[in-house]
């Protein structure tokens, strides 16, 4: 909660000094702010989606709202929340002595938000929030994993049972990230913006990259907590990765 | 102005393949109803023609019916040119650079009608003639009978007869339809048809579009004669209007510049500021390249006509056949507003020359005054900015008696250019109290003398420098032996070198111009005291009295002229989408003021497309801005300048109470190459971004231009200025944003 406050009170203020400070901006016609509903899209090649499917042609989904406001005639901030559901094939970091048939079904659901602030810069001489774009900005991400943990159960070469899993299942998860965007904005009909860009989140969590998020020091450990830590930030850089957005919004005032 | 500017509003010229002119020479007319004591600019009168209210279309389709019933089914190149030709002459028509229903159209008219009555059955239909506000000697048509006649010829022609020929020439274009064989020639160049495929290159394609263009001029020469002999007009009026063509870039006269033009009694110029003699004309045509002019050089035409005249008795005929006083009146009419047309192209000194070749038979005119005060004004704006040859050329390039004028003011500095135009101006002032640019050049002069030169009353003489010497002298007697000082004094007093020093000396009388003075010294001290200012008042704008009254003054309302727009179907921007560009200009029209008026301002239009057949008032309205407005965007380089028209202008704002005009346009084109940023994304990213970028490969990109200012028409400022390119097309909401945000710096500024 400290961190989410944090982040609104820098938010807030610093659009409170943009607006002092830039007060003249002509925006669009005089409409600065801008609502908008976004839909990311991306490809599930390798991890399967809401559907639990997976390959070229299945599509991820991330939903998301977004506030911006133009500040002057080059630059809007934006604030942007993202809801998304997705699958996450746990089975892919079990260790492989850990195996029983039933594994292969062992998916998580992953239920995640993202909280952004980016800094849209409409580089083609146009006035934002109009034309071509490119944005930057930092993205906290908080997510969710629960599972089944029935689906985990195994037997090992002794004949041994077990969960592989612990028993809580239930885990949230946090991390800052960062993303960058190249899009485009139109109005229509006065009101109403179309939006649509390329999008590429990166996720800073400690150890997408190197492989140590809990457990110590270990970077081979195969405790079931770093299996599920991993899993899910994987899951969420692929998801996210690169997304293609269409976004429709309006311009209240 | 405030702001260096270049207009996007660049004025489309009259290309050369659409116009077929001869660059010729001289006038004429009569009904009293402009009288030249009382000259002003020229004005045409009701009704409006069609083409300065009528939409593009409308316009067009009737030209295109009027096409389709001389020659049948339209082939697409010759829709194309009508096009063309349609709108070229239409913008003419809109600018306001077309007189008609004038003295003057009226009396060329007439001439037109004698030519056209003898060779009826020869010309397809009587042609209406139409006179161009432009000082270059010349007349042209287009395809439809349409006979266009510049001011600068009528200017130049000794008789009715030279101008008869002049337009019995321009029948033979109309004729032979000749604009539209010059069309499909150039086609063919284009194409590398027939006899061009060996031509490749621009110059080449040049070269064979100039070498079409003189065989139709010759056959002109040749026909028009046959037309013109048929007429009761001296014969060897068609071989005399050749001279005047060759001689048609000089004055329209030859007389001797009187050296005491500028001197009072008091007042006597060096002799080093005069030539003992000016050079002579030169009258051989120096051609560089033949194969690169539309005409053939005049030496040859004259051959050709002699030819064709043969034997004949060059004086029979008569030089008249409408009225002689008709021919000096219209000519003196074209003559005085030729003055304004050389103030209008920055040609200061041809001005001062022509005013003063008219003062001679009208020497209290107050037009004629007001062009030298003027072009006196302008010239020591320019001076002082050290920029005068921008308007002044060097004297050594002029040839004839108008050299004296060049010289003169090239070998004036700026202080002494300064003290004469000063003192020209308050002459002016003190003679007409009522007029007040007379009242705001005196003024403003004088204030520059004062701060850009940093003078006092000590730096002139109170008394004739004969009375001074007289003193001197007599002071002198009772001394045994001169002092080094006195004798410099002395010398000082004798030497012609300090003119200027006397300048006003009648002026220093005068109560008002020492109360001015004192003023001006006044301020001049205080501000000089805060030395952070001393390098910025020697910058200033004298026109605008350096201060605005209105600086803090919100502007309310705006007046929108009619804006451009310039859609271009090709990537080079050559091929232009008339009707496209139209309907887009009235979008545009209507979303300025949508937009102004959502941005909280009055906004109002002044464009010939909303005008009624009987809108004079408006239509003349907008003339004189329009007027203004090009005259006054030349003056980009120096600050404060005044323009032929503001005294006009000022009549304009008074009776409206609008001073705040708005101009814009917007040119849209295809680009050459797409987004290649997205098209990279799309290599790299193939699984979503391959289809974006192979789309931004696909669809072709455009670039728009979006330019715009507002003027102030009553201290000639430009309050916002604002050129902006951008590699997206001209779609609605793009420009929406770009005119709401134009009238939002209005408004915030």
């Amino acid at each position: 909660m400290k961190t989410i406050r944090a982040f609104f009170i820098t938010v807030i203020t610093g659009l409170l000094t943009i607006q002092a400070a830039e007060s003249q901006s002509p925006s669009y016609k005089g409409r600065n702010f801008s609502v908008t509903l976004e839909n990311f899209l991306s490809s599930s090649v390798y991890f399967p989606n809401s559907n639990g499917e997976s390959g070229l042609l299945s599509l991820n989904n991330r939903h998301g709202l977004r506030m911006g406001y133009a500040f002057n005639e080059d630059y809007e901030v934006n604030l942007t929340y993202n809801l998304y559901h997705t699958n996450v094939a746990l089975v892919d970091n079990v260790p492989d002595r850990y195996t029983a048939p039933n594994f292969q079904d062992g998916m998580g659901d992953l239920t995640g938000h993202n909280l952004g602030l980016n800094l849209r810069y409409y580089y083609k001489n146009t006035i934002a929030p109009l034309g071509p774009y490119l944005e930057i900005g930092p993205v906290y991400y908080k997510y969710n994993l629960s599972y089944d943990r029935a689906h985990f159960r195994y037997q090992d070469a002794n004949g041994n049972t077990g969960y592989f899993l612990p028993e809580k299942e239930s885990y949230d998860y946090s991390d800052w990230g960062f993303r960058f965007g190249a899009g485009h904005q139109r109005v229509l009909f006065d009101y109403l913006t179309l939006d649509y860009s390329l999008q590429m989140n990166i996720n800073f969590a400690e150890g997408f990259f190197s492989d140590g998020y809990c457990c110590g020091d270990d970077p081979h450990s195969e405790a079931p907590e770093k299996v599920l830590r991993l899993s899910s930030t994987t899951r969420v850089q692929g998801h996210q990765f690169i997304s293609l957005k269409v976004a429709i919004g309006y311009l209240p005032f | 102005m405030k702001q260096h500017y270049r207009s996007f509003i660049q004025q489309f010229s009259l290309a050369g393949y659409l116009v077929l002119s001869l660059g010729f020479g001289l006038i004429a007319f009569q009904n009293q109803a402009q009288s030249l004591r009382n000259f002003e600019p020229l004005k045409a009168n009701a009704p409006l023609p069609g083409r300065v209210y009528k939409t593009f279309e409308a316009q067009l389709e009737s030209d295109m019916a009027s096409f389709k019933a001389e020659k049948g089914n339209l082939t697409d190149p010759e829709k194309r040119f009508i096009k063309k030709q349609s709108f070229a002459i239409n913008t003419q028509f809109q600018r306001g650079h077309i007189l008609f229903n004038d003295t003057l159209t009226h009396y060329v008219q007439k001439i037109s009608d004698q030519v056209y009555e003898q060779n009826k059955s020869l010309i397809r239909e009587r042609p209406k003639v139409y006179i161009v506000n432009s000082p270059i000697a010349s007349a042209f048509v287009f395809h439809f009978n349409q006979v266009f006649v510049n001011i600068g010829l009528i200017t130049q022609v000794q008789n009715e007869a030279e101008l008869a020929y002049v337009l019995a020439h321009e029948f033979v274009h109309y004729q032979q339809r000749h604009a539209l064989k010059r069309y499909k020639e150039e086609q063919r160049i284009l194409n590398g048809e027939k006899t061009y495929q060996e031509v490749k290159t621009k110059y080449e394609a040049a070269i064979a579009k100039n070498l079409f263009s003189q065989v139709n001029e010759r056959e002109a020469d040749v026909q028009g004669l046959k037309y013109f002999n048929n007429t009761d007009y001296q014969k060897g009026a068609s071989y005399q209007a050749f001279e005047v063509l060759k001689y048609a870039k000089f004055p329209f006269t030859e007389i001797p510049f009187d050296r005491s033009f500028f001197e009072t009694d008091f007042l006597k110029f060096s002799d080093k500021l005069f030539l003992d003699e000016t050079s002579a004309i030169n009258p051989d045509e120096t051609i560089a390249n033949e194969a690169m002019r539309t005409h053939p050089n005049v030496e040859k035409r004259k051959r050709s006509l002699e030819k064709e005249l043969g034997t004949a008795d060059l004086d029979d005929g008569e030089p008249f056949l409408v009225s002689e006083q008709a021919f000096r009146y219209a000519q003196g009419l074209a003559r005085f507003q030729i003055c304004q047309l050389y103030l209008q192209e920055r040609e200061y000194a041809k001005a001062i020359y022509c005013a003063y070749a008219l003062q001679q038979d009208h020497p209290d005119n107050q037009f004629l005054k007001s062009v030298i005060n003027t072009a006196l004004y302008n010239l020591t704006m320019y001076n002082n900015a050290d920029k005068l040859d921008k308007v002044l050329p060097d004297y050594e390039e002029i040839e004839g008696r108008s050299q004296q004028v060049y010289h003169f003011l090239n070998k004036l500095s700026p202080v002494e250019m300064n003290t004469l135009s000063t003192r020209y101006a308050w002459e002016l002032k003190r003679d007409y109290p009522d007029n007040e640019i007379f009242q705001t050049t005196a003024n403003n002069l004088l204030k520059a003398l004062i701060f850009k030169h940093d003078l006092s009353k000590q730096n002139f003489y109170e008394k004739p420098r004969k009375t001074l010497l007289k003193a001197k002298q007599k002071e002198m007697e009772n001394k045994d032996d001169l002092s080094k000082y006195d004798r410099i004094e002395i010398d000082q007093l004798k030497t012609k070198n300090n003119f200027r020093k006397f300048a006003f000396v009648e002026l220093l009388k005068d109560p008002g111009f020492n109360k001015t003075f004192d003023q001006l010294i006044e301020e001049y001290n205080k501000k000089k005291l805060n030395t952070d200012v001393a390098d910025e008042l020697k910058q200033v704008s004298f026109f605008n009295n350096a201060e605005r009254d209105s600086a803090d003054e919100q502007i309310g309302g705006v007046t929108v002229m009619k804006p451009a727009y310039k859609v271009y179907k090709s990537k080079d921007g050559a091929e232009r989408a008339f009707i496209e560009s139209e309907q887009r200009r009235r979008w545009l029209t209507k979303t300025l003021q949508k937009n102004g008026e959502l941005a909280g301002l009055d906004v109002n239009k002044l464009n010939p497309a909303f005008f009624e057949q009987n809108d004079m008032e408006l239509y003349h309205r907008m003339v004189t801005v329009n007027q203004w407005h090009n005259e006054i965007r030349r003056h980009n380089d120096v600050g404060g300048l005044l323009s032929s028209r503001q005294g006009a202008v000022n009549d304009v704002i008074e009776k409206t109470g609008k001073r705040y005009y708005l101009w814009s346009g917007v040119a849209n084109k295809k680009r050459e190459v797409d987004n290649e940023f997205l098209a990279l994304l799309g290599w790299a990213t193939p699984i979503v971004g391959a289809p974006i970028g192979l789309y931004r490969w696909i669809k072709p990109g455009y670039e728009t231009q979006y330019q715009t200012y507002l003027l102030d028409l009553k201290e000639a400022e430009m309050e916002i200025s604002e050129d902006r390119r951008f590699e997206e097309g001209d779609q609605k909401d793009y420009m929406e944003s770009l005119t709401y945000n134009t009238f939002h710096q209005i408004v915030n500024q």
